[in-house]
């Protein structure tokens, strides 16, 4: 035959190259289907919650996972298409790149530096100029009005820019006008963070003030301490009348064999309000860990969760009252895994909580939480719907909550 | 038509005996080194388990359960693979090169052939694509071929069995091999598309020879700058003004406009400049 080399090429790389992609679509699943069993409360409660993490098979690299209740998607890591739509856009951000497209463009994924309520969205983040430029640290200002669907947008150098290493937004406040901007930024040459605000006349496009709150880490004879922003929600519509940090208090001391080491000695809880300007700082009760990373602050209230003995622990202090006003113990949240820990997110006055990891012995706890009540309205575990998709040695970890 | 089939037919049956010998020695080596991964994994493992009574799980737990993804990790297997990818680059060249260069200038006779000449370079392109894909089946047949062998000599406690599309997701096949299609067409017409640019430069050498060189780089350094340019400009200037999906689109109408000026400059270079 006259032309069978490119005959046979042709044929078998269609052949082989087709079979291999037909087979990997229709054999798409290879990885188990994730599911909530509830066990008691109201399914309703997680039907918007989004669970991410990874899942390991046996022997195998992990796969990002996405659990919802309308089912599980996997994707790869480094896959292109997962660059055109990427899984971890936070839901929060979706929603707003699909609604005010032209606003959102050039913004990047992260929820800090915006605020919205009925009639506003506003950005305020610091620009750190360009590649050429860097450490050129300028307020980025833009608020839309969403009914006419104008936009106002100024810039304004951060003052004593050129004292900082990095600045980053926080959390973003509007309220009469007033645009109040938390940040953490680190001083040159000195390893040291500090939290400020700044306050804007908005339809002045003037800054109004820059106030130093806290600084991150204190030296003092005895010892040092460090100071954690307690991340605010403000989906409650309120406006937030504190700021509130986690003091660790650490003091010196001399082991037997003469070594010196730190050892914790206190947790404060340190509020700054926004409107009087003031600080204020108690020692936390001894039933709070502090960890600041799993503490939300809503309003006047911060609740803390935790691991204890008796499984997820759920504290709401009363920054006004100075007292824990309720204490939620959820025993499902399994205490085998202390090591893991637990995840949570509160969104829209419910607070979600599940187990880091999740194998085959121990499945994964979820938990909704009502805030204002403290009542439990959901509780459930992440389950393999069927055990036989799943390796025995399975791991599941999740990295972070989203409710859409 | 038949006249351009013809010319690919030829183009790959001049490099068909190197590219048979290349199919043959990543069969042989590939196999060979399962069965040698294999062997050498079972002799360890009775060594531990029946010798030094190390318990199973103790065994696995440092050591893994076997699967082809040992295999894979090897220079057995790696090997050839790396061969096959650094002949068809060295090939992008020679395919022009021998012309000019083989006993006979053949260039002339292909460049007095009635049909037109930027069939030539299609024909070569066609070529270079067929024969990538050719060993892409290749190597898509061998790994149940490998999995089949590495059964026979395993116990099933001591393996994983691993299907061809996992066994590519948890290795380095996976830059060759993409999970999707869509992914497939995107990395293989990129590529396409370099091998058309790399032509061209070829042709502005051929062109204007050391001149040519010059003007040969300047494109390739031109075609990389346009291709990469709205990420380039974002990254510059720091501000990440277009959506994922919009760069997307912008760099697939960049590269289809990419192979189309390199095409239509290699139709114009073959046409007028070109010098035998």
């Amino acid at each position: 035959m006259r032309y069978w080399k490119i005959i046979s090429i042709t044929i078998i790389s269609i052949l082989a190259i087709g079979a291999f992609y037909i087979q990997s679509a229709l054999a798409e699943n290879n990885f188990p289907d994730f599911t909530f069993t509830i066990k008691s409360g109201d399914e309703e409660a997680v039907e918007n919650l989004m669970l991410q993490g990874s899942y390991y098979g046996e022997g195998e690299k992990g796969q990002n996972v996405t659990i919802q209740t309308t089912g599980t998607a996997y994707s790869n890591n480094n896959s292109l298409l997962d660059l055109i739509n990427p899984y971890y856009i936070n839901p929060k951000i979706k929603r707003l790149q699909k609604e005010y497209r032209g606003f959102m463009r050039g913004k990047e994924n992260n929820i800090a530096p915006f605020y919205e309520d009925e009639k506003l969205l506003v950005y305020a983040d610091v620009d750190w100029g360009s590649m050429i430029n860097d450490q050129d640290f300028t307020f980025d200002i833009e608020v839309l009005e969403k009914e006419s669907g104008e936009t106002e947008a100024f810039e304004l150098e951060v003052p004593e820019k050129n004292k900082y290493d990095y600045i980053y937004v926080e959390n973003v406040q509007m309220a009469d006008e007033e645009l109040k901007v938390i940040t953490r930024q680190s001083v040159k040459r000195k390893n040291q963070n500090e939290f400020h605000v700044y306050r804007f006349d908005v339809s002045a496009q003037k800054l109004i003030s820059d106030d130093l709150i806290a600084s991150y880490q204190e030296e003092n004879d005895t010892g040092w301490s460090y100071t954690d922003l307690i991340s605010s929600s403000n989906t409650s519509g309120e406006e937030n009348k504190y700021i509130a940090f986690v003091k660790t208090i650490l003091e010196d001391v001399q082991g037997e064999g003469g070594e010196i080491y730190s050892e914790e000695v206190a947790k404060e809880l340190v509020t700054y309000n926004l409107e009087t300007k003031q600080m204020k700082s108690t020692e936390l009760p001894d039933e709070i860990n502090g960890e600041s990373h799993n503490a939300v602050l809503i309003g006047k209230m911060v609740y803390f969760g935790q691991d204890s003995e008796a499984g997820g622990e759920l504290i709401a202090y009363n920054i006004d009252s100075e007292e824990i006003d309720s204490n939620q113990t959820i025993d499902l949240l399994s205490k085998e895994q202390e090591d893991f820990g637990l995840l949570m997110k509160i969104h829209e006055g419910k607070m979600y909580v599940a187990n880091l990891f999740s194998d085959r012995d121990t499945n994964g706890g979820i938990a909704v939480i009502e805030l204002d009540t403290g009542e439990i309205v959901y509780e459930g575990f992440i389950n393999v719907e069927n055990l036989k998709t799943a390796p025995p040695g399975y791991e599941l970890f999740l990295n972070e909550i989203m409710v859409q | 038509m038949t006249r351009f089939l013809k010319l690919v037919n030829f183009e790959l049956g001049r490099f068909m005996k190197i590219y048979l010998a290349l199919i043959g020695i990543t069969i042989i080596s590939q196999i060979a080194g399962v069965i040698i991964k294999s062997n050498s994994y079972i002799s360890r493992a009775n060594e531990a388990i029946y010798e030094d009574l190390v318990p199973k799980e103790e065994f696995f737990a440092t050591e893994g359960l076997m699967s082809v993804l040992q295999v894979t990790r090897s220079l057995w297997f790696m090997g050839p693979i790396a061969l096959c990818i650094a002949a068809l680059i060295f090939y992008i060249f020679f395919i022009w090169y021998r012309d000019w260069f083989g006993k006979n200038t053949f260039i002339y006779r292909l460049l007095m052939l009635p049909t037109a000449r930027i069939q030539i370079f299609l024909s070569k392109g066609v070529s270079i694509l067929l024969m990538v894909f050719g060993f892409v089946a290749i190597q898509l047949m061998l790994l149940p071929i490998e999995s089949v062998i590495l059964k026979w000599i395993v116990p099933l406690d001591y393996r994983i069995d691993m299907t061809a599309g996992e066994i590519i997701q948890n290795s380095y096949l996976q830059t060759l091999i993409p999970s999707t299609f869509i992914e497939f067409v995107l990395y293989y017409g990129a590529g396409i598309m370099a091998v058309f640019i790399i032509f061209t430069a070829i042709l502005f050498e051929r062109s204007f020879r050391l001149k040519g060189v010059l003007l040969g780089a300047i494109f390739v350094g031109m075609t990389v700058l346009v291709f990469f340019s709205p990420i380039l400009i974002m990254e510059i200037m720091q501000t990440y003004y277009l959506y994922p999906i919009e760069i997307f689109i912008l760099e697939i109408i960049l590269g289809l406009m990419l192979i189309s000026v390199s095409i239509w400059t290699s139709h114009f270079l073959l046409k007028k400049k070109i010098a035998v």
